[in-house]
């Protein structure tokens, strides 16, 4: 071998292994997912769906991805309709403090979302938002602004300026300029922006962890299955949560590049 | 409608959710961190500096803040170190399915963050994968306890959690890279290396410090890794707010040193702006 | 799949519930409620692990068609944290130990109890019924429930001989296979060890300046020995079961758990004596379902209730009652009840922070 392909194959090498560094540990929850045992030790004796069946037989598990199902719905809708007709006017008009604003809607990516957390916590019952699965709602709608915006920017920009001159010139008002020409067009952008924010908040923890009392959305779930021992069950729901997550952003990625 | 009213009808929403439900909270930890407790806890509005005398006094709570930041210098590192060999190797190497090995990369930031590090639970446990390994290749005969539990576990876990970020920016970097750049490098006869010393990483340079600041502040951030994967002495900055949130029940003294987090930030947040501008402003004149 | 979507819309309508529901009357009383009214709520317990087991709550779920929903605290401090963040409208009953019951009661977390609803009240154990903590203006705030020692747990397959001492910590032999509570109780640990109540049991509630000190280098100094502190019970449940420590501070149920899946764990009081607790169940201040948490009270303290509760978790509980429904194993832990005298159970903490910050500086040490 000379050095060119010794170098060639060195870093090709390092590459590879980096890319199996991001995914062995996720084949290694699938693969304990199956076994039998309540203890993830090496090698695994016996292979088994029970921990699927137990899943499906745990109610607060199922209550809690209900939980997190309508938390997600719920946000997801309130932010588009915030975030799109924001995004839209950012995108159309310029006007004092847009930069601030830019900056603003993404503090809660930005910033550690503890800070955030606990500012929520101590802030939002002053405006009447107890400490509940509402308290966690209202969270989640204020980061996904942050995505909703960002990413309909991101395609108003991409969009045909001369579109939307075309519709004024064929004496189309504003709004059905909006309802007919632009709204068709970023159409495959909103769903994929609609899966993106769902699995975020599907998995949403630092902000959910302080403002949530009582029902558990289904990362917290999780979360304290885990500290309770709960473990081959874990893997089980995180095999099931990694099969849709990744379906979902596939998609979601697939749906984006369109034009 | 006239077209200023539709503009402010558009943003309003937006506006007014932001400001009450983000910047109004932020403002309020910020007042709260003047404020004093009573010996439950309970919160009394005041002005007192006590809690920022005590954050500043006492290694407990600034000693963490700088070992936590040594910590996150050290995972943007790690991160930086991981994602260049992979961005490599995808930008340059790789000449068929190149978005499908980006796509690679970022797939696992949506998996999941609690799934993602409980992983290494499984796998740096005594009884773990790693473990079994090393004692049936009679690597070590006894497990390592120090893989779980430990400030190099906390480490292992951000460091894998946060390598996607890091090597999405720095892959986009060597693709704005003009291939001609490189082949006339070549041409010129400078070895692979050298083009990479010389041409490669100081164009990719902006794009290696945004993904190592994202690594960075994200570290700052997180209180999860060191709770599941911790050891006696792992406590991160962010343990310290959880915990005086959580369980101490001192809110101005979390808050303080909440806002003292955040000071740090925007610091790191500034510097990494300006190190990026004059960069890229160093590679425009370049060229 | 139709369980999900029936945890949708239930959690849905629970979502608008949460912000509709005004707190009922404040004295809570069981005379002449409409049970079928009750129907289809949901009944959330805030309190230790264990504490919910559906071993004992599903009888209560069957007869009133109710859920009960609880959530764990991993210690105090954690309670009434929960408890000032707005808690104690989220939740109806709570569980606090000795070293906080008073204090939630001065601070109005709780609402007052109606004994006379509690047809078993006369039958539970005097000593705990009557400690005043709990009362105030003559009305009582706390139902007692169970109680039981901070235990010195160990692994008997690997360490053989029984300790004696809790110095058993600090064994060279035993180092990173230790697991203390993430808890300031490690505080009143190094107190006992030192023998600083061997006089005023309080004193490990009331230590100096210098005895805290003196209690944080000492735990500094038991770091090497630490595997990992425990938050919640069943973290340390899953180490021992994952066989990550052999020696701990611990609860009995930690023992229940594990050898109920054939594990070979025992649990002892070293010879400094241990600390312990007396748990008592409240209904919050806030709480909008306060005749159903009274009778989830009257149903628990039946003595065959209270039995399946020993025989779940192992506590001892506080219907005395109950003994004539224990197994003869069940009844050997009752008969523990020798020792309730040896025990030095939790007292207020006054200077509350500072042990907290005083642990936190020990977590942070390096």
């Amino acid at each position: 071998m000379n050095t060119t392909s010794l170098k060639n194959f060195l870093v090709s090498f390092s590459g590879i292994a980096v890319l199996l560094f991001l995914y062995f540990p996720l084949v290694v929850i699938v693969l304990f997912s199956f076994n039998a045992d309540t203890v993830n030790s090496f090698p695994i004796q016996h292979f088994s769906l029970k921990w699927y069946s137990v899943l499906f037989r745990d109610d607060e598990l199922l209550q809690s991805i209900g939980t997190s199902i309508s938390i997600a719905l719920i946000s997801t809708a309130v932010a588009l309709l915030i975030g799109i007709p924001a995004a839209y006017a950012m995108h159309k008009y310029d006007f004092k403090g847009k930069k601030l604003i830019d900056k603003i809607v993404l503090m809660p990516i930005t910033l550690p979302g503890i800070v955030t957390g606990v500012a929520m916590l101590s802030f939002f019952p002053f405006v009447g938002v107890k400490i509940s699965l509402t308290a966690v709602t209202f969270g989640h709608i204020t980061f996904l602004c942050a995505i909703v915006v960002t990413q309909m920017l991101a395609r108003f920009k991409r969009l045909d300026p001369y579109l939307e001159q075309a519709a004024y010139d064929l004496g189309a008002t504003p709004s059905a300029t909006f309802f007919k020409v632009i709204l068709p067009n970023i159409k495959t952008a909103i769903i994929g922006c609609v899966l993106l924010c769902l699995v975020l908040s599907m998995d949403e923890i630092p902000v959910t962890f302080f403002l949530i009392a009582g029902n558990n959305t289904l990362p917290l779930e999780i979360y304290a299955m885990m500290r309770r021992g709960i473990t081959p069950e874990v893997n089980a729901i995180s095999t099931l949560i990694f099969i849709f997550s990744t379906t979902a952003i596939l998609l979601s990625m697939r749906l984006n590049k369109e034009k | 409608m006239k077209a200023w009213l539709r503009k402010y009808s558009l943003l309003l929403p937006l506006v007014v959710w932001l400001l009450v439900f983000l910047v109004l909270p932020y403002c309020f930890i910020f007042i709260q961190s003047f404020f004093e407790t009573d010996s439950f806890g309970k919160t009394i509005p005041g002005v007192s500096i006590d809690s920022y005398q005590r954050a500043f006094s006492n290694s407990l709570y600034i000693g963490t803040i700088f070992r936590t930041l040594i910590y996150a210098v050290l995972v943007a590192f790690l991160c930086i170190l991981l994602s260049l060999p992979l961005a490599y190797w995808i930008a340059f190497k790789v000449k068929r399915n190149k978005t499908l090995l980006y796509t690679l990369i970022s797939l696992p930031l949506w998996v999941s963050y609690i799934i993602r590090a409980y992983a290494w639970k499984i796998i740096l446990g005594k009884e773990g994968l790693l473990n079994t390994f090393l004692q049936w290749a009679h690597i070590t005969d006894k497990p390592v306890e120090y893989f779980l539990y430990s400030t190099f576990s906390t480490i292992v876990c951000l460091v894998y959690i946060l390598t996607p970020f890091v090597a999405i920016p720095i892959y986009t970097a060597f693709e704005q890279i003009p291939k001609s750049l490189i082949e006339a490098a070549k041409d010129l006869g400078a070895g692979s290396f050298t083009t990479f010393r010389k041409i490669i990483f100081p164009l990719a340079l902006p794009g290696i410090i945004s993904g190592g600041t994202f690594a960075l502040v994200l570290t700052m951030g997180d209180f999860l890794s060191p709770l599941l994967l911790g050891g006696p002495n792992t406590l991160f900055i962010s343990n310290i707010v959880q915990n005086l949130f959580g369980t101490s029940n001192d809110r101005p003294l979390g808050s303080a040193v909440g806002i003292l987090i955040l000071l740090l930030i925007f610091l790191i947040l500034g510097i990494a702006a300006r190190s990026e501008k004059k960069l890229s402003s160093l590679k425009s004149d370049s060229r | 799949m139709r369980k999900i979507f029936s945890a949708f819309f239930t959690s849905a309508m629970l979502f608008f519930a949460c912000n509709t529901g005004t707190p009922a009357n404040n004295t809570a009383d069981t005379a002449a409620v409409d049970v079928s009214k009750l129907k289809g709520s949901t009944l959330n317990i805030l309190c230790w692990e264990g504490y919910a087991e559906p071993v004992f709550t599903k009888a209560f779920e069957d007869k009133y068609g109710v859920t009960v929903k609880a959530t764990y605290f991993g210690s105090s401090d954690e309670l009434i944290s929960k408890l000032s963040n707005g808690g104690s409208e989220a939740y109806d009953i709570i569980s606090p130990s000795t070293d906080v019951a008073g204090d939630i009661v001065a601070h109005d977390f709780v609402a007052p109890i109606d004994t006379k609803s509690i047809s078993q009240w006369d039958s539970l154990s005097p000593q705990l019924r009557n400690m005043n903590d709990v009362i105030k203006d003559g009305k009582v705030y706390g139902m007692p429930f169970t109680w039981g020692p901070d235990y010195l747990i160990y692994d008997a397959d690997v360490v053989k001989a029984e300790p004696t001492s809790w110095k058993v910590f600090e064994d060279p032999q035993y180092k990173g296979q230790v697991s203390l509570w993430d808890d300031i109780s490690n505080i009143y640990l190094i107190g006992q060890l030192q023998g600083l109540d061997k006089t005023d049991k309080a004193a490990l509630y009331n230590m100096s300046d210098a005895q805290l000190q003196s209690a944080k280098a000492e735990l500094i100094k038991m770091k090497p020995q630490i595997r990992k502190y425990w938050a919640t019970a069943g973290e340390l449940d899953n180490m021992f079961k994952n066989k990550e420590v052999a020696l701990a501070v611990g609860w009995p149920l930690t023992v229940a758990h594990l050898n109920k899946e054939g594990r070979n764990l025992k649990a002892v009081i070293p010879s400094e004596g241990a600390t312990g607790w007396i748990d008592r169940l409240m209904i919050t201040s806030g709480s909008h379902n306060k005749q159903l948490a009274l009778l989830y009270l009257d149903y628990i303290s039946q003595p065959e209730n209270m039995a399946k509760v020993l025989s779940a978790i192992n506590y001892n509980v506080a219907n005395p009652g109950s003994e004539r429904f224990l197994s003869a194993d069940d009844k050997k832990i009752a008969d523990a009840s020798q020792f309730f005298d040896k025990l030095n159970f939790w007292q207020t903490v006054k200077e509350r922070k500072k042990y907290n910050e005083i642990w936190n500086e020990v977590k942070s040490a390096q």
